[in-house]
């Protein structure tokens, strides 16, 4: 089985998108190519792509979709004639509730039918904005989990369903969890990191600023 | 009434109507450095959207012309839609039980949407339709029409 994997984030590898795509590659024995969309011409990726029978594409998610540089690639893919490539996406999402990926996670599954991609899932997993800003040890259980799903990967050429379950949770947010973020001392909490970074870069007083109108 | 088109297909243009032609406007791309919510609040990097926030945010309606690019919006578009982000604040609510950033204005346009209808399916069709909805409602905007319609075939 021969597996490329893209990174299909703006940041290329200094995001959370190469975070997530470390943590897999760490449950793995040999280590799989990265490629970056960022850095190369969609059209030589999606060349480059033909030499592979698996591509695992690694994102972030931009407004409910793939980041734009991502459709630049899916634009320049041709429908599979006779063999049928292994497709599977992993996105991370900052919302909490992983409901929000599911117009792209649906999107996905219909672009490998329409390029006759043998599709492998979608792994999603919200509440991520923050992998790249916090100390790592807030992420350790996420960290396992991505490892366990390389771990898995290698064995099967597929993802484990189970942790794909897991990485899902929240799928939406109950009303118990609605009315604790939206109770003012959670809601304070949610701003405590915004508004920290807003006064180190000296802007807190135009945080809601309307310089368009 | 202050409208805006944004279009990638079809000619319209009003005089009156600011004009934003995605077959000629390249877009560039969100670099994901978050500079428009904590050190320029409300400003991306670049500049090349500039006009289009202005005249996006005071418009009362904002008709877009789309094709369909791969069984969805094109990568364009999509970079369009990325860098709208600086347009709401980073802050997160829950009011409607679900995730939605903030809105940094007081208030946004209403959208009406007209795409070529090139889908291979109804399945794509709805996902494309679906995607749009949801975009605009986290864009606190009303969208009060999307309308598909068979590209014509000039002889």
């Amino acid at each position: 089985m021969k597996t490329l994997i893209l990174n299909g984030s703006p940041r290329a590898d200094c995001g959370n998108t190469q975070l997530f795509i470390d943590h897999f590659q760490s449950g793995l024995t040999t280590p799989l190519p990265v490629r970056y969309l960022l850095r190369e011409k969609p059209a030589t990726l999606a060349l480059a792509m033909n030499e592979y029978d698996t591509i695992l594409l690694v994102m972030p998610l931009y407004i409910h979709a793939m980041p734009g540089l991502v459709m630049k690639l899916f634009e320049e893919l041709k429908p599979q004639s006779g063999h049928h490539p292994k497709i599977g996406f992993i996105v991370q999402a900052g919302f909490i509730e992983s409901a929000t990926a599911r117009y792209l996670e649906n999107y996905l599954t219909a672009l490998a039918y329409r390029l006759h991609f043998s599709y492998l899932g979608t792994v999603i997993k919200g509440d991520a904005a923050a992998c790249s800003i916090l100390p790592h040890f807030f992420f350790g259980r996420l960290f396992k989990q991505l490892k366990a799903l390389g771990v898995a990967y290698e064995k099967t050429g597929s993802f484990d369903p189970l942790l794909v379950k897991k990485l899902g949770k929240p799928v939406c947010l109950s009303k118990y969890q609605v009315r604790l973020l939206e109770s003012r001392l959670v809601n304070r909490l949610n701003q405590i990191g915004w508004n920290w970074i807003l006064k180190r870069n000296g802007c807190f007083k135009n945080r809601y600023d309307q310089p368009f109108l | 009434m202050k409208t805006m088109i944004v279009r990638e297909y079809n000619t319209v243009s009003l005089s009156d109507s600011y004009l934003l032609d995605l077959n000629a406007y390249p877009i560039k791309g969100c670099c994901g450095c978050w500079t428009c919510w904590w050190k320029t609040p409300g400003r991306c990097i670049h500049h090349d959207l500039d006009c289009f926030y202005h005249h996006y945010i005071t418009a009362e309606k904002v008709t877009f012309y789309l094709t369909v690019s791969q069984g969805f919006i094109s990568a364009n578009l999509k970079t369009l839609f990325d860098r709208m982000i600086p347009l709401f604040l980073p802050y997160t609510n829950y009011g409607s039980g679900e995730s939605m950033h903030d809105p940094r204005y007081e208030r946004y346009p209403d959208i009406e949407i007209f795409y070529q209808d090139t889908f291979l399916n109804t399945t794509e069709k709805q996902i494309f339709e679906a995607y749009l909805q949801r975009t605009f409602y986290q864009f606190h905007s009303k969208t009060n029409s999307i309308t598909g319609k068979m590209p014509e075939v000039r002889s």
